[in-house]
């Protein structure tokens, strides 16, 4: 029983733990004026629990060969699916980058977030090969990915960490009923980030000076679409039980959901003051 | 003592007939019968129970002289496929990417390179294990177990036993993470029959 807590202890909430701790200075106080430290921290946090979760599910050279280090001793092979931490840690690095872009020019944020999902949508049809994969594969998967993308930047507030979390429920489940428990573990946790941003971004607006909606187009958009459709890929890849489309839907079904509720929720506004 | 003026001739042709006989016998190919070739695994499971599941259809050849000192030479591929455990959820589970990851490595393959006698029909084998992607040399323990007739021909059957850690090979979930799910070593035991084809001329 121990051993059994440990292990969901590192795995599970230790990387909910380190998205706190990454997200929270951003969340509270006076750094969450500005969108670019919101947004990058946001996005920084989700894509380091994912990849925490990996480096304690598998281990650290399973990302570290694939890149070029020397590893002494290590004789165990690359598996494909590992590329997934390859991808968080690409997302990760690329964060930051992304949220000082995408608050460059306010006006035209959802300009440069539709782009941002674009090319990572191509980077990682470049990027991720799974088993089985064909070129039309590869391609459904970076457009999955954009598509996700494109819809969280559409969504304010808490609702894009709030649709990280159901899609990586979403993945979890079904990896763990198509015999994938390192995904159904990875995914578990960063669910729990995205819950643990969402609860974090909510009492952090309770707080705030006014209401700060949080600014989730652009880094965090990217993140959250980039890691919700590899990992809803990589899972369909090895999932034999599972009907070919089945990973397809599950990815961007969060997302859309949190795009059509805030549709309306703007509907119901503007007819609230008409 | 009169000698046959014939001797010379007849000691020429036998050392004529010794030269041409080879001092060891030409290995012939023993093409496995799928059907009777199959490699059993046992694994320890939660900490308790020893658990049995085989690989079935092993295919391949074994090169023997089928003389009692001549070590045979083996080359034997199992697919994971073929992985049968009695529950077919199980059985996809071992095809699954935390297990064989079938989709990446869809065979297992052992090929001797060398071996020492230790009994009669009794070697120690030593050759290159290929699973889940990475090769590494094992000393397998073999024994000839016999030489029959089957409809077709001469048969002849081996069986190999060895013990590996599966974490060598790359296969570490359930040894730390989560810990002691399943054991690390894992009991292979192999039993072979094949249909022996003459050796060439």
């Amino acid at each position: 029983m121990r051993e059994l807590l440990a292990y969901l202890a590192s795995v599970i909430l230790l990387p909910a733990t380190a998205a706190a701790v990454i997200a929270s200075p951003a969340l509270f106080g006076g750094l969450r004026r500005h969108a670019a430290v919101v947004d990058g921290c946001m996005a920084t946090a989700l894509a380091l629990a994912f990849l925490i979760a990996f480096i304690h599910e598998v281990e650290p050279n399973a990302l570290l060969r694939q890149l070029p280090v020397e590893l002494p001793g290590d004789d165990a092979p690359f598996e494909r699916w590992h590329r997934v931490a390859l991808v968080a840690l690409l997302v990760a690095m690329a964060s930051p980058v992304l949220a000082l872009a995408a608050a460059w020019r306010p006006a035209a944020r959802g300009a440069m977030a539709a782009w941002m999902a674009v090319a990572a949508g191509v980077l990682v049809a470049m990027l991720v090969d799974f088993p089985g994969t064909t070129g039309m594969t590869r391609v459904m998967t970076g457009a999955t990915c954009a598509a996700c993308a494109f819809m969280l930047s559409r969504v304010g507030g808490v609702a894009a960490p709030c649709a990280s979390m159901l899609t990586f429920i979403g993945v979890a489940v079904f990896a763990a009923l198509n015999a994938f428990p390192s995904m159904a573990a990875i995914s578990t946790a960063t669910a729990l980030a995205g819950l643990v941003l969402a609860v974090l971004g909510w009492m952090g607006g309770c707080r705030a000076d006014g209401s700060r909606t949080l600014a989730a187009a652009g880094a965090t958009s990217t993140a959250i679409g980039t890691l919700a459709g590899t990992s809803a890929a990589c899972v369909g890849a090895y999932a034999d039980r599972a009907p070919a489309w089945a990973w397809m839907a599950i990815a961007p079904a969060a997302p859309l959901a949190a795009l059509l509720l805030a549709r309306l929720r703007d509907a119901a506004n503007r007819t609230g003051t008409t | 003592m009169k000698v046959s003026r014939h001797l010379p001739s007849m000691v020429l042709v036998f050392l004529g007939s010794l030269a041409a006989t080879p001092w060891h016998a030409e290995p012939a190919t023993i093409t496995l019968d799928p059907v009777h070739s199959v490699a059993l695994f046992r694994i320890q499971h939660l900490e308790a129970g020893l658990f049995w599941g085989r690989f079935k259809a092993l295919e391949g050849t074994v090169r023997w002289t089928m003389e009692p000192k001549d070590a045979p030479v083996f080359d034997i591929t199992a697919k994971v496929a073929n992985a049968d455990t009695g529950s077919e959820k199980l059985d996809g589970n071992l095809q699954g990417p935390n297990f064989f990851n079938a989709k990446e490595f869809p065979t297992i393959t052992f090929k001797s390179k060398d071996a020492t006698a230790v009994g009669d029909r009794h070697w120690t084998v030593r050759g290159d294990l290929a699973l889940h992607g990475v090769t590494k040399q094992v000393e397998v323990d073999c024994v000839a177990t016999g030489i029959g007739d089957g409809p077709a021909g001469k048969k002849a059957g081996f069986e190999c036993t060895l013990t590996i850690k599966r974490s060598e090979w790359g296969m570490k979930w359930g040894v730390e993470k989560p810990a002691k799910a399943l054991g690390d070593e894992v009991k292979l035991v192999i039993a072979l029959e094949g249909d022996v084809a003459a050796p060439k001329e």
